[in-house]
């Protein structure tokens, strides 16, 4: 393999989404050299695309009984206490600002004679989400052309981080291969900024792009990040696949079931509601529900249930007048089912929305391996045990900014590190080696297809200790099977093999992390739930925590960080 | 080839390394609702690592990442959808950009 090319800057910023633009734009403005790597296009990778139109911000235009502080009490309560307050504050305080920036950089919002226009979501005691026009989409497109005006900051799309490198618990490096290429790329760097997104794909059911895949998250744990509550992860209960090939489509139950809209039912394969009586369960408790049909044996044979609007009250003629404003407005989607939801049942199951859990950070984004910051959805804990919607963007814009300056800062106080080189050799060979056909029979995208089943089947949803130790279990034996080499096809180019390959291995050992971390908090809190510890348990108020050292695991717990405000508003 | 089979002539080429494109043909089994991406995906799971498609997409139809020429249209691959028995042809939009095979650059 050619050895590649050898560059120097002063903070290095690895991903593509809100938070890896924002950090990069602000290091840049705060005068120091900027390089940003991004596994695939940005605009046209990770989360932010993807993200729905809201961006919560207390600007109390309408309702001006809103403000910071209530805010603040609204993510504290809605993330089950589990998130930590003093990144709450930070997130609540900046959010307005950090909305005016995105305003600046080309973002519209909606607006009422000059006012923003807030929509209440649930979790929210007053209207607070502010509405992306183009959604996350056309945020990530304004951040893009903001990043292209910082013309001092180098871009390198379709570059995947290999490894960090690190000098005595230092980070002052990062190696990446160049997708296009098939070359390394060698960065010299004061500070790393990880804003990789989450780590959905360790599960087979998600409704975000494959490059989540947390391998990022995966070598920041290999080089001593302490990672925060990985068991969190945040469910959308209603997915809808096209293929066992595709990603999940978001299909919005409230619209589907809800009386003011189709009013439709949700039923098991045999075709049996299984909803309680009552009001409509929020998104954790109803992907607990459907889950519990799968393991009952009640679901399809894929694991999936339907929404079935032929059983709703109204007449042909209501639902579709509901469907058509749905189509004509926020559910454009709908169209692109290939069904006609007004007749056909919608086929649904819960899959991975949002990670909760991550690199652990302070508020100024840095973690505990000096040099090593991190931010938006890859860094944690914010946002506790469940995330109220809005809060994700606003966490990259807040973060990001944070993240830049204080990397910024430590790279105008210390020289360029020197690199340790027979770490870079060997990470290069390493990566080399990868690509090539050794006949095991072993490819890396079976290798994680059959990871995905496995946590889908034993980390999902509803866990308890047998079917967690199940996992460690097969996770161990897929572990054995890559040490025995991985097939790759020998092809330098836009290999998506050789890419898979390099992912596995950090998604093999957060995986792991995820299970024990499951296995660690004997509660059920949020979106984790244990069916044999089915209750929320006070003295389990706290964080599970994991680093690496050595060549073990070591787990722990630590205490919510809190700022001893009155909770009761 | 059955009406159960969808016959799929994909553009592949390597700039550099092959003199000129060519198409392959795959014949896929189609299962219900496979749009253009998952036939991809499937070939590349299934019959042929080689092949070289952008794998990361929002999936719904937004981001446009996925757009190919499919029976010379340009159209959104991830919300495009098979049906039984059908032929198709699946290449890059531009290709001058060619990065290899389905690949472009967004430059």
């Amino acid at each position: 393999m050619q050895l590649g090319e050898f560059l120097e800057c002063d903070v290095l910023v690895v991903g593509g989404g809100g938070a890896a633009t924002r950090a990069a734009i602000e290091a840049d403005e705060q005068g120091v050299q900027v390089a940003l790597i991004s596994k695939g296009p940005i605009g046209r990778s990770g989360a932010t695309p993807l993200a729905f139109t809201s961006y919560q911000a207390a600007f109390g235009h309408s309702d001006p009984r809103d403000n910071p502080r209530v805010y603040f009490h609204d993510t504290v309560r809605e993330g089950r206490y589990l998130g930590d307050q003093d990144l709450i504050e930070a997130m609540v305080s900046e959010a307005v600002e950090r909305a005016l920036d995105l305003e600046r950089y080309g973002v519209k919002f909606k607006k009422d004679d000059g006012q923003f226009y807030q929509a209440l979501h649930p979790g929210e005691t007053y209207p607070r989400n502010l509405l992306i026009e183009g959604g996350g989409y056309a945020m990530i497109a304004a951040l893009r052309k903001e990043l292209k005006r910082h013309r001092g900051i180098r871009l390198f799309e379709d570059h995947i981080l290999t490894n960090l490198l690190s000098v005595d618990g230092e980070v002052v490096g990062a190696v990446a291969l160049d997708l296009r290429t098939g070359c390394c790329r060698v960065f010299r760097a004061k500070a790393v900024i990880l804003a990789t997104g989450g780590y959905h794909h360790l599960w087979k059911r998600n409704d975000v792009s494959s490059d989540l895949a947390g391998d990022a998250t995966g070598l920041a744990y290999e080089v001593g990040a302490e990672l925060i509550d990985m068991e969190m992860a945040l469910y959308y209960p209603t997915l809808y696949f096209y293929s066992e090939y595709d990603q999940g489509l978001d299909v919005v139950y409230e619209w589907f079931l809800e009386e003011r809209y189709l009013a439709g039912e949700i039923v098991n394969a045999l075709g049996e509601s299984f909803l309680p009586p009552g009001k409509l369960p929020v998104r954790d408790i109803l992907s607990r529900l459907i889950f519990q049909e799968v393991q009952a044996g009640r679901a399809t044979e894929r694991g999936t249930v339907f929404m079935d609007v032929t059983r709703s009250p109204k007449s042909e003629e209501e639902k579709a007048k509901v469907f058509r404003e749905l189509v004509g407005g926020p559910g454009k989607n709908l169209l692109n089912l290939g069904l006609d939801v007004t007749r056909d049942p919608v086929e649904v199951a819960p899959g991975v929305h949002y990670t909760l859990g991550g690199i652990r950070i302070n508020v100024h984004g840095e973690t505990n391996v000096p040099g090593l910051y991190a931010a938006g959805e890859a860094a944690s804990n914010v946002h506790g045990a469940n995330r109220v919607s809005g809060n994700a963007l606003t966490a990259t814009q807040v973060f990001g900014v944070r993240s830049g300056r204080a990397a910024a800062t430590r790279a105008k106080g210390m020289a360029v590190p020197g690199l340790p080189d027979e770490q870079v050799r060997g990470e290069i060979e390493r990566v080399a080696a990868l690509r090539q056909v050794r006949g095991t029979g072993v490819r890396p995208i079976e290798v994680k297809r059959e990871l995905q089943r496995v946590m889908e089947r034993y980390v999902g949803p509803s866990r308890n200790e047998e079917g967690l130790k199940a996992a460690l279990a097969a996770i161990r034996d897929l572990q054995e099977r890559c040490q025995a080499g991985l097939d790759v096809v020998d092809i330098p180019v836009f290999n998506n093999e050789w890419r898979e390959a390099l992912e596995i291995g950090p998604m093999l050992t957060l995986a792991e992390v995820v299970a024990k971390s499951a296995l660690l908090r004997q509660e059920s809190r949020g979106h984790h739930y244990r069916s044999d510890y089915p209750e929320t348990a006070p003295t389990w108020c706290k964080h599970t925590l994991v680093v690496h050292r050595g060549d073990e695991a070591v787990f722990s717990t630590a205490p919510v960080v809190e700022l001893g405000h009155d909770l009761e508003v | 080839m059955g009406n159960d089979h969808i016959v799929a002539e994909i553009f592949r080429f390597w700039p550099g390394r092959d003199e000129a494109s060519r198409f392959e043909t795959y014949e896929v089994p189609c299962q219900q609702g496979l749009t253009v991406l998952g036939l991809l995906r499937y070939i590349y799971l299934t019959m042929d690592p080689t092949l070289a498609f952008r794998d990361f997409q929002c999936g719904v139809g937004i981001c446009g990442t996925c757009r190919l020429e499919i029976n010379r249209e340009n159209k959104k691959s991830c919300v495009a959808l098979l049906q039984p028995g059908e032929r198709i042809t699946v290449e890059p939009l531009r290709k001058d950009r060619v990065i290899r095979d389905l690949v472009t650059t967004f430059d």
